[in-house]
């Protein structure tokens, strides 16, 4: 089941769409905790020939998990399998991602050039290259406190070094910090 | 044909933890009293106004121990806003947004963390980094805001512009 929409930008999307004949689109955290739902949605695209021009679009925004003993991401490595099991071809792959020189780990899972992914390493995506931006000005003369510090949301452990130390430091009467706050 | 599976699932790449440093984990939750605002509100979560009353954003970025630089809207978000950054996160961070037409603070800011690829000593780096910058008289943190003006306004427009470069860029290939 599809619960995450795509993040990609309209200008992106309608750059992508008219230079491809795009087949299937989908966000990665859709696929990445369920490979055999993501294996039926691969095979509902699958057709006897592939045409050079047609693309199925994976959007990969977010973080994978890396062991010392593998030279790839682990998310990565399943969605290449898949394809795999599924009979894809891995040209048919455009991974829009924001992990820049992740060319070394698709080499490495993909080692027939001939049969590689498109890849396209961008950080633009819409959860905040917003056309909503609005010019103001820098204001030098507001500045009251040296530094924030916007710690909310998940819990990371260089998040709570980084309170501990500025608490232990006496630096927090310098940096305003919002913790697990993502408000 | 198996699937590899992280456990326990995180999503995240989180298993930094520094031989020397205090990461235990905080019971409750924080909130200066000059941050204000609803994130829920899409101005207010890209350009908050509270940004105005700081020097400089220490920036806590979503992944730390982390094979590539990862840039997220936390980053983006000073640069929104018009102000210094200095980025917790992975290497090669900074180098990344200079790629990209993004112009630094290292007149004003020691970015020698940014070529670290160890994260321990990154972090060293980086507390050595804010001490020296948060310690400065608020006179002239003020100085340097002004003295930056036209950076941060240069990467202001280039994050403005950012989509449009890179699409044109591709359309040129």
């Amino acid at each position: 089941m599809i619960k995450n929409k795509t993040l990609m930008t309209p200008g992106y999307r309608q750059y992508l769409y008219g230079r491809y004949d795009v087949l299937g689109h989908i966000e990665f955290k859709n696929i990445d905790q369920d490979w055999c739902w993501f294996e039926q949605w691969l095979r509902d695209l699958h057709r006897p020939r592939f045409d050079s021009d047609q693309r199925i679009i994976i959007e990969h925004m977010d973080t994978d998990f890396y062991r010392s003993d593998l030279r790839f991401g682990m998310n990565l490595r399943n969605l290449f399998e898949a394809f795999r099991v599924v009979d894809i071809p891995l040209f048919t792959m455009l991974l829009f991602t924001n992990h820049f020189g992740i060319e070394r780990e698709v080499c490495e899972l993909a080692p027939d050039p001939r049969d590689r992914p498109t890849l396209i390493e961008t950080f633009v995506n819409r959860r905040h290259v917003t056309e909503h931006y609005q010019e103001i000005s820098t204001r030098a003369d507001a500045v009251i406190m040296p530094a924030l510090c916007l710690m909310g949301g998940s819990s990371r452990s260089h998040r709570y070094a980084t309170y501990r130390w500025l608490e232990q430091s006496d630096l927090l009467r310098h940096v305003a910090v919002t913790m697990g706050d993502s408000k | 044909m198996t699937y590899l599976v992280p456990q326990p699932w995180t999503r995240i790449n989180d298993e930094w933890i520094s031989p020397d440093l205090d990461c235990t984990p905080l019971s409750t939750t924080l909130r200066h009293d000059l941050i204000q605002g609803d994130s829920r509100d899409w101005h207010q979560r890209f350009q908050p106004q509270f940004y105005r009353n700081f020097a400089v954003d220490i920036v806590s970025e979503t992944a730390y121990n982390y094979p590539y630089p990862y840039i997220s809207e936390k980053t983006l978000r000073p640069i929104a806003c018009k102000r210094l950054f200095i980025i917790i996160g992975p290497a090669h961070m900074l180098r990344l947004l200079h790629n990209k037409g993004f112009e630094t603070f290292a007149d004003h800011i020691d970015e020698s963390y940014d070529l670290i690829e160890d994260p321990n000593q990154r972090f060293r780096q980086l507390q050595q980094c804010i001490l020296a910058f948060v310690s400065k008289p608020l006179p002239e943190l003020r100085d340097i805001v002004h003295d930056c003006s036209d950076r941060l306004d240069h990467n202001f427009r280039c994050l403005q512009q950012l989509e449009q470069n890179e699409i044109l860029t591709l359309a040129n290939l």
